[in-house]
């Protein structure tokens, strides 16, 4: 009985050379470029590479319904304030809020974060950028971080953490906007959100996750009256 | 070391392929997550003393609401808050109660709203009941059959924590008649805070019996 | 039986060969082993051939198992109390000694630090009380139906300036549940369980004092056991005499 000594570092590289052997040396070569074929086809899979390719967005008009992932959102208005009940801006900003109404039209409860997602804040529009911990916003140079949207409900002015199927709420979406700002509409895009069920690269099964802008146009920009945002309370 | 060509051959691929599959098959077609995972789900109805081994569970009143009045805030429900009075008694040691969830008739679930002094959660030590109330907004439509889900693991993650654990789920006992008779109701709650449950004390009637069979069950049973 | 692996010395290059392998001799059936060297002993059985693997079989389960089971003292092990420090019979000290991490939230110069802990407990009495004493705010909790209350009254020791937050003072029935594990004290609304009254901070000032805490019972209950603890792992125990 001889022995194969497997002594050097090399160990599994020499094991791994023999199972590539084993298989590649008695393949054609046209067997071994379908192989590998199929092999970088699916390495890709988990980096989206059957996603559809992204459409242009839809025009969104106020009044009418669109679905963006769990949600049904009729854009309503968009409105600027000199404060919104709590949410006070600096000297010198105002308050934008965009009014929708948004229903949850899945099965299951939905984060308002999530929905957060959907609107991003409005380019151009003076939306003072988010401030990122220890430095200046100026110094972070090109374009900053726009903040995510704060979210109240109209009815009562209590944000909620959640949103459960099937119930409708008149909501405003909160951003703080330089005061200079004096435009009769402002440019909104909603981002449609994708359900991944499984998760292969993250291990992060059951989520959306934020995709591309699906709607886009201009909501018209009025000024809020009293009482009429999260005035209550 | 022996030296010369083996070959693939067909009938070693075969093998080969054949034990992927059958592997592959086995995996996907037992039902190798049941019976582990599910939990043990304890049904009941209102105003009865659930047994879940680490606590009892004593759903004592059920009611709807517009408007829930708070200490520090009013909230207005988008469609209408079904508000579920509880009176939770662990029985080994101190236990926080994450899981509170309402599932519908078709098979929608609802999680609470911790507003206007309404509980998300509630944690209690062994030696006395505790009484919440969880309030969840909800459509007309997910009244009647709705049940309510009560656990110390949370229902997020699809139920992950209330894996393997005592579960319980109980009939809310709404009818369709009944139903419309709630969501035509313009009431307002003032839900109480959480604090100790005292019988006699509660607004419902049928809490107080409920709540008297709770001190009398098997606490710390496990002797 | 065949198998896919291939020796490490390659064939003849990687045209397509048809005839068998050099090594074996016509009218051979590949895969088969060729008789040629001829064996200079009898050859091992599988199990001799194998011996090594089969010793590192057990070993390597052991490992596995051990390495998939570090949420045992990652997140068991250091949330409960799992580690009895010391145990007396009443009127004996308990000695409580337990590492934690220190943030630096009562004294900054401790900030970032694993501090020792240690304190002496003796237990002075525990009894039955009909009702509550006044808490420091509000209205007096009436007792509820099914429970009774209990007053523990303990004297603890610990150099001064020993940090006292988090301080359990638990009640053991005979069953094995635990009463009054929560760091506050819900009856009476003292944050600061382990120290007087009047303490202001979580820091103990006397080298010994005495305190008194209140804890609801079920009513059947058998109260055999009092602990101390500061969150766990760590406790002392102190057995009551039964009654």
């Amino acid at each position: 009985m001889k022995h194969a000594r497997s002594d050097g570092p090399d160990l599994a590289f020499r094991i791994g050379r023999r199972v590539v052997a084993a298989v590649a040396d008695d393949m054609s070569t046209a067997q071994r470029v379908g192989v590998g074929v199929v092999g970088a086809l699916v390495a890709l899979t988990p980096f989206g590479a059957w996603s559809p390719a992204q459409a242009q967005t839809a025009p969104l008009v106020t009044g009418t319904a669109v679905e963006v992932g769990p949600f049904e959102v009729t854009v309503e208005k968009a409105a600027v304030a000199d404060d919104l009940g709590l949410l006070v801006p600096e000297p010198g900003n105002q308050m934008l809020a965009v009014v929708a109404s948004v229903t949850n039209t899945g099965e299951v409860p939905e984060y308002s974060v999530t929905l957060g997602d959907t609107m991003p804040a409005p380019r151009g529009v003076g939306i003072v950028p988010e401030e990122p911990f220890g430095e200046p916003a100026a110094e972070t140079g090109g374009e900053a971080d726009l903040p995510s949207p704060t979210i109240v409900n109209i009815a009562d002015g209590t944000s909620r953490s959640i949103l459960n199927p099937g119930v409708t709420y008149r909501l405003a979406f909160i951003w703080e906007q330089s005061g200079d700002f004096a435009g009769e509409t402002v440019p909104l895009e909603l981002i449609d959100l994708g359900w991944v069920e499984e998760d292969l690269a993250g291990l992060d099964d059951g989520h959306w996750y934020v995709g591309e802008a699906a709607f886009s146009g201009d909501v018209p920009v009025g000024q809020a009256g009293p009482g009429t945002e999260a005035g209550q309370q | 070391m022996r030296h010369g060509r083996r070959r693939i051959t067909w009938s070693g691929t075969a093998l080969v392929l054949g034990a992927v599959t059958a592997g592959c098959a086995l995996v996907t077609y037992l039902p190798q997550d049941q019976g582990l995972d599910t939990p043990v789900v304890v049904e009941g109805v209102p105003g009865e003393t659930l047994d879940l081994t680490y606590a009892e569970l004593t759903v004592t009143d059920v009611r709807v609401a517009d408007t829930l009045e708070g200490t520090t805030e009013t909230a207005v429900a988008g469609g209408t808050f079904l508000v579920v009075d509880v009176t939770w008694r662990a029985t080994r040691t101190q236990t926080t109660f994450a899981g509170a969830e309402v599932t519908d008739s078709q098979g929608r679930r609802f999680w609470p709203s911790a507003l206007g002094d309404c509980a998300a959660s509630a944690t209690s030590q062994p030696g006395y009941a505790w009484r919440a109330t969880y309030c969840f907004d909800v459509p007309e439509d997910a009244l009647a059959g709705a049940t309510v889900r009560l656990a110390r693991g949370s229902q997020s993650e699809e139920h992950a924590e209330q894996r393997r654990d005592a579960v319980a789920v109980v009939d809310l006992g709404i009818t369709a008649g009944a139903a419309r008779t709630l969501w035509d109701a313009a009431e307002t709650v003032r839900p109480e805070p959480q604090g100790f449950a005292v019988p006699g004390a509660g607004d419902a009637a049928t809490g107080d019996a409920s709540t008297g069979d709770a001190s009398t069950g098997d606490a710390g049973g496990d002797a | 039986m065949t198998t896919l692996v291939t020796p490490a010395v390659p064939g003849p290059g990687g045209e397509q060969d048809e005839r068998p392998a050099p090594s074996l001799p016509p009218g051979m059936l590949p895969g088969t082993i060729p008789p040629s060297p001829p064996p200079q002993a009898a050859r091992a059985g599988w199990w001799r051939r194998n011996v090594v693997w089969l010793v590192l079989l057990p070993v390597a389960v052991v490992v596995a198992a051990g390495a998939s089971s570090f949420r045992v003292w990652a997140f068991w092990w250091p949330t409960g109390l799992h580690h009895e420090v010391d145990r007396v019979t009443q009127g004996g000290v308990a000695h409580y000694a337990g590492e934690y991490y220190d943030l630096g939230l009562s004294l900054p110069e401790r900030a970032n630090t694993d501090v020792l802990r240690e304190v002496d407990m003796t237990v002075t009495n525990v009894e039955q009380v009909a009702t509550l004493p006044a808490p420091q705010f509000g209205d007096p909790v009436e007792v509820p139906d099914g429970s009774v209350a209990y007053q523990v009254q303990l004297q603890l020791a610990a150099e001064p300036q020993t940090d006292l937050s988090g301080c359990q003072i638990v009640l053991v029935a005979d069953d094995g549940t635990r009463y009054g594990e929560d760091t506050s004290d819900l009856l009476l609304g003292s944050v600061y369980r382990c120290l007087p009254p009047d303490a202001e901070d979580s820091l103990s000032v006397q080298p010994s004092w005495d305190v008194t805490s209140y804890v609801l019972v079920d009513a059947d209950a058998t109260i055999t056991q009092v602990w101390l603890a500061f969150g766990g792992p760590e406790y002392v125990r102190t057995d009551l005499p039964p009654r």
